[in-house]
C-alpha cells in the first residue's frame, strides 16, 4: 500500500511540471501583457517606458528562459512576486485568502452533504412519491436558478426590506471593537447568505447522485433477501443499502478537494467576497504570470493529491482494488 | 474587471479624483446647511476596484490613485474652478522666458510620522521620477526637466531647456518622505507602497484589507486644518448592484451611480428621504473615430455626411438616460479653452446623403449606397464588458442604415481589441472615449508624430497647422496665446471630423443625506473634502472623533 502511494506521488511531479508548462504557454499566447493595464491608451507611457518595463519584469527573455527561472524557483517552493504594482509576494496574497474560500467551501459542502444525502435516500426508497417530485423540483431549480440573480433577490429581501442580515462583505465595520462572541455572531451572519447560495446550487447534482446510486443498491438481490429475512424498512435502508450506495460518494469527495479551495467568481463579486476566485480572475485580466501559476500549481496539486486520496480510500474501503 | 474610460491624464485626478461642472443644483433639504460643521464620524465609500498600491507613481488606477489622494500632497493642485493653486507649495513664479519654475514651500508641514516636509523630499521625488529603477508611467514629463536645485529647506527651483506648459501641472504629483525611502532603490519594493504609506495629506492611512477595504483617519496636524470627516472607510464591493443594495440598506454612504439607477431606481420618497445625488460634468467623452486612410473615410465629405446622419441627442437619451452632452471637440463645454463656436452638424439625414452625392456615393434601389460598384459596408470595433460603448454602436447603426450606409458591430475583449486591431490599424472605424484633464495639452492624440502601434493618434490624423498649434499650445505658459492656439485646434478638428465627437457621460455621485458641505463646482466635488462634515445630531458612527 504504501509503494503504491510513494508511486502515485512520484508520478505527480511530470504531471505538475507538464500542466505548468502548459498553463505558461497558454499565458503567454493571450494578447496584451502585465504592462498594458499601465500602458495601454496612456499618452504618459513612452516607448522607452514599455521597453523598461518589459525588461523589469523579465519578459524580454526567451519564453523557456523565463519558464527555467519559474521552475527553478518553484523547486524551493518560492512563488515569486506578484506584478501588480503593490508588487508583494504572491504565496501571500494566496495565504490571506485561503481561510476565506476555505471557510465558505468546507461549510456549503458540508451543508450538501448533510442535505443531499438524506434527501437522496429518502427520495430513492420513496421513488415517485410526493415527496420525491417535490424535492427534484426544488433541487433542480436551485441547480438552475442563476446564483446572482437569487443572490440578488435575497439580499434585497433579508438585507434591505427585513434588515436581518448584512448585505456583502465577510465581517462589519465595527468587527475590530466587537467581543469574542459578538465576532463571532457577526462573522456567522455575513456567512449565512454566500453559504446556502453556495449549498443550493450543489443540491441537485448531490441529491441525484445518492439517489441513483441508492435505487441500483435497493434492486439488488441482498437487500431482497435482507427484506425477505424480516428485517424492519429502516435497518434495510441505513444498514444494508445506505452503506453500499455511499461508496461511490468517496470518488466525488476526493475531487471535491480541489474546489475547496478554487472559488467561484461571480459568487464572490456578488458578495464582495475576497476569495480565491477574485484573485485568480483578477490576475487573469492583468495578466499577472506569477500569480496565474502559482493558483494554478496549487490547484493542480490537489487535484491530483484528490485522486490520489480517493483512490486509497477505495482500496481502504474495497478489497479487488487493493489486490489490483 | 470594469475598464471605464481611458485615463489620458491620469495625474489630473489632483482633486481627489473628482473634477466636472456643476448642471444641475441638488435639491436643497429642508435641513439645509445651517448646522454648525462638527468633528467626527466616519464616511464609507464604496469603490468597484481595490487599490494596487499607494505610491500613485507606480499605479495607474482609479482607486490607488483615490487613495493615495488622501495620504499624499502634491505641490500645486487644481481648485474648484480648475485653475492650479499651491498645495505643498505656498506660491511660485514662472520666469518671464519660460524655462525656470521657483516655487516656495509651506514651512511647518510634517509627515505623518512627525518628520518635518522640506525641499530636501522634493528633490528626491523627483529624483526617484527618472530614476529607471523606479517602474514609474509618469517619468516623462521631468525627462523635459534639465535641472531641479534647492538652495535651501522651503525652495525649489525647476529649469527646463525649453517653456513647457503642461510640467506645471506635472507638479502635481504626490511628494514622497526622503527620510523613509532613501533605503529601497526601488519604492514599488517598500513598505509604503505595499503596506503602509505614509504622506503629509489630510488623512492618516490605518489599514489595508486586499480585497475588503482601506481605513483612513483624519491628519490633526493637517496644514491646512484637521478635515471634519474623523475616519474614511472605502470598501471595494466589485458588483454595481450589491454596492447599490449596500447603500440602500446603509452600509455605505457614498457610491457613483449608473445612469439607470440615478434616473430610475432612485427615484423614490424613501431615497430622497435619505440620499442626495449630485451630477456633474466629468473629463471624459466618447467617440466614434475613422482610421482616415480607409477608402471611404479619406474624404472629409464623407466624414461629415456620417456626423450629420447621427443624432447625438437620441444617443445621450437611448445610452446615458439624458445625463450627458453633446460635444463638439476633445474639451468639455465650460472648459477654459473650450470654443463653442466651431462647425456643427445638426442631424439631417438628407444633409448627409447631399454629402454622400457630392463625394460620388449613389443610391440604389434597395436603399444602399454605391460607388465604383461598391457598397458603403464598414466594420465598427468596439471593446466588450462595456455598455455604454456597445449601446452606442447599435443606437448609429440603426442611423446610419437610414442614409443608406451598413455598419457591422464588432465587440471584442480590450486586450484582443487593443493589440490586435487598434495598434496594428486593422479597423475601419472604432468607438472609445478619452478622460482628459484640465491640462489642454493633446499632443499624443493629434499629432501626426504619434502614429507609430504604441501611439495614441491611432486615426492617423495629420495637419500641418494643428501640428504647429500643439507645439505652439505646449511651449507657453500665456493663458491667453494658448487659448487661442487650441480655439483654432478646435474649428480644424469640428471641420475635418476625424472622430464624430458624440458626447460626455456626467459623473452621478450620490452620498447620505447627512453629509453636508459638498458643493459642486467646475472641478467636480471632491475638492473641498476635508470641509465636509456631519451636524452633530446626525453623526452615526460616534465612536470617532
Amino acid at each position: 500500500m504504501l509503494r503504491y502511494i510513494g508511486r502515485r506521488l512520484l508520478l505527480t511531479i511530470p504531471l505538475l511540471v507538464g500542466i505548468s508548462l502548459l498553463s505558461f504557454l497558454a499565458i503567454h499566447m493571450a494578447p496584451g501583457g502585465p504592462i498594458s493595464v499601465a500602458a495601454d491608451l496612456n499618452p504618459k507611457a513612452t516607448a522607452e517606458y514599455r521597453e523598461r518595463m518589459v525588461r523589469y519584469y523579465g519578459l524580454d527573455q526567451p519564453i523557456h528562459v523565463q519558464y527555467g527561472r519559474w521552475l527553478g524557483r518553484m523547486a524551493t517552493l518560492d512563488f515569486g512576486e506578484s506584478f501588480a504594482p503593490d508588487g508583494r509576494q504572491v504565496s501571500e496574497k494566496i495565504r490571506e485568502r485561503i481561510p476565506v474560500t476555505l471557510t465558505i467551501n468546507i461549510l456549503s459542502m458540508g451543508l450538501i452533504f448533510l442535505v443531499a444525502i438524506p434527501l437522496g435516500i429518502y427520495s430513492a426508497v420513496r421513488k415517485d412519491s410526493w415527496f420525491d417530485r417535490i424535492s427534484t423540483v426544488t433541487v433542480f431549480t436551485g441547480f438552475a436558478v442563476p446564483t446572482f440573480w437569487l443572490a440578488l433577490l435575497l439580499m434585497i429581501l433579508f438585507g434591505v426590506k427585513l434588515g436581518w442580515l448584512p448585505i456583502s462583505g465577510l465581517v462589519s465595520l465595527e468587527h475590530d471593537s466587537l467581543s469574542l462572541a459578538g465576532k463571532a455572531w457577526d462573522r456567522a451572519r455575513h456567512l449565512v447568505l454566500p453559504v446556502l447560495l453556495a449549498g443550493f446550487g450543489g443540491l441537485a447534482g448531490m441529491s441525484r447522485y445518492m439517489r441513483s446510486n441508492m435505487l441500483e443498491v435497493i434492486r439488488q438481490d441482498y437487500i431482497a433477501a435482507a427484506k425477505a429475512k424480516g428485517l424492519v424498512e429502516r435497518q434495510v435502508v441505513f444498514r444494508h443499502a445506505m452503506r453500499n450506495a455511499l461508496l461511490p460518494v468517496i470518488t466525488i469527495l476526493g475531487l471535491s478537494v480541489p474546489d475547496l479551495l478554487g472559488g467561484a467568481v461571480i459568487f464572490e463579486t456578488i458578495f464582495a467576497i475576497p476569495g480565491m476566485g477574485q484573485l485568480f480572475y483578477q490576475g487573469v485580466m492583468s495578466r499577472d504570470v506569477p500569480l496565474i501559476m502559482g493558483i494554478l500549481v496549487i490547484g493542480a496539486f490537489l487535484t491530483l493529491i484528490g485522486n490520489l486520496l480517493a483512490d486509497v480510500g477505495y482500496a481502504l474501503a474495497d478489497p479487488r482494488i487493493r489486490a489490483g | 474587471m470594469r475598464r471605464p474610460l481611458l485615463l489620458l491624464v491620469v495625474l489630473a485626478a489632483l482633486a481627489a479624483g473628482c473634477s466636472g461642472e456643476k448642471r444641475e443644483a441638488p435639491v436643497k433639504g429642508d435641513a439645509g446647511t445651517q448646522e454648525a460643521p462638527a468633528y467626527g464620524d466616519a464616511l464609507v465609500e464604496g469603490s468597484n476596484g481595490d487599490v494596487s498600491g499607494f505610491l500613485s507613481a507606480v499605479t495607474s488606477d482609479s482607486a490607488s490613485h483615490g487613495a493615495a489622494n488622501y495620504i499624499f500632497n502634491g505641490l500645486v493642485r487644481y481648485d474648484k474652478n480648475l485653475k492650479l493653486e499651491g498645495e505643498l507649495a505656498e506660491s511660485w513664479e514662472v520666469a518671464p522666458d519660460g524655462r525656470k519654475i521657483t516655487f516656495r514651500l509651506r514651512k511647518n508641514v510634517k509627515w505623518h510620522d512627525n518628520v518635518p516636509f522640506t525641499s530636501d523630499d522634493v528633490m528626491f521625488t523627483y529624483r526617484k521620477m527618472i530614476d529607471p529603477k523606479t517602474p514609474t508611467a509618469y517619468g516623462e514629463a521631468f525627462k523635459q526637466v534639465r535641472r531641479v536645485t534647492n538652495p535651501d529647506p522651503y525652495t525649489v527651483i525647476v529649469e527646463y531647456d525649453k517653456p513647457y506648459a503642461p510640467a506645471m501641472e506635472s507638479w502635481g504629483l504626490n511628494i514622497l518622505p526622503k527620510h523613509l525611502l532613501e533605503k529601497y532603490p526601488d519604492i514599488k519594493q517598500s513598505p509604503l507602497n505595499k503596506s503602509h504609506p505614509i504622506g503629509t495629506g489630510p488623512y492618516k492611512f490605518i489599514e489595508w484589507k486586499p480585497g475588503a477595504k482601506i481605513v483612513f483617519e483624519a491628519n490633526p496636524d493637517y496644514f491646512e486644518g484637521k478635515p471634519y470627516i474623523a475616519r474614511v472607510v472605502t470598501r471595494v464591493i466589485p458588483d454595481q448592484a450589491t454596492m447599490f443594495l449596500e447603500l440602500k440598506s446603509g452600509g455605505i454612504d457614498q457610491m457613483t451611480l449608473t445612469p439607470l439607477q440615478y434616473s430610475k431606481q432612485t427615484d423614490t420618497e424613501e431615497f430622497r428621504k435619505n440620499f442626495r445625488k449630485y451630477r456633474y460634468l466629468g473629463f471624459a467623452y466618447t467617440y466614434l473615430g475613422f482610421r482616415l486612410d480607409h477608402p471611404f473615410f479619406k474624404d472629409k465629405r464623407v466624414r461629415q455626411a456620417i456626423s450629420h446622419a447621427i443624432n447625438k441627442k437620441e444617443l445621450i437619451d437611448g445610452v446615458l438616460f439624458g445625463l450627458g452632452q453633446e460635444v463638439t471637440g476633445p474639451y468639455k463645454p465650460g472648459h477654459w479653452v473650450y470654443n463653442p463656436d466651431v462647425r456643427k452638424y445638426p442631424h439631417d439625414p438628407a444633409k448627409a446623403k447631399a454629402l454622400l452625392a457630392e463625394a460620388g456615393w449613389k443610391l440604389r434601389a434597395d436603399g444602399t449606397m454605391e460607388k465604383d460598384g461598391r457598397k458603403f459596408a464598414f466594420t465598427v470595433f468596439t471593446n466588450a464588458g462595456n455598455e455604454s460603448r456597445s449601446k452606442t454602436a447599435a443606437i448609429i447603426q440603426q442611423q446610419l442604415a437610414a442614409v443608406g450606409i451598413k455598419m457591422e458591430i464588432r465587440t471584442l475583449e480590450w486586450a484582443a481589441f487593443i493589440n490586435e486591431f487598434v495598434k496594428k490599424r486593422k479597423f475601419d472605424a472604432l468607438i472609445l472615449g478619452w478622460a482628459t484633464g484640465p491640462e489642454p495639452d493633446q499632443f499624443d492624440i493629434w499629432s501626426s508624430t504619434k502614429t507609430g502601434p504604441d501611439e495614441l493618434n491611432h486615426v492617423g490624423f495629420a495637419n500641418a497647422e494643428v501640428d504647429r498649434l500643439l507645439e505652439g499650445g505646449r511651449r507657453t505658459f500665456d493663458m491667453e496665446k494658448r487659448k487661442k492656439a487650441y480655439f483654432r485646434i478646435q474649428e480644424i478638428l469640428a471641420e475635418e471630423q476625424p472622430y464624430v465627437f458624440l458626447y460626455a457621460p456626467e459623473a452621478l455621485p450620490v452620498f447620505h443625506k447627512r453629509v453636508r458641505g459638498i458643493e459642486p463646482a467646475p472641478a467636480g466635488i471632491g475638492y473641498n473634502f476635508i470641509k465636509w462634515y456631519v451636524p452633530k445630531a446626525e453623526q452615526k458612527y460616534t465612536s470617532y472623533q
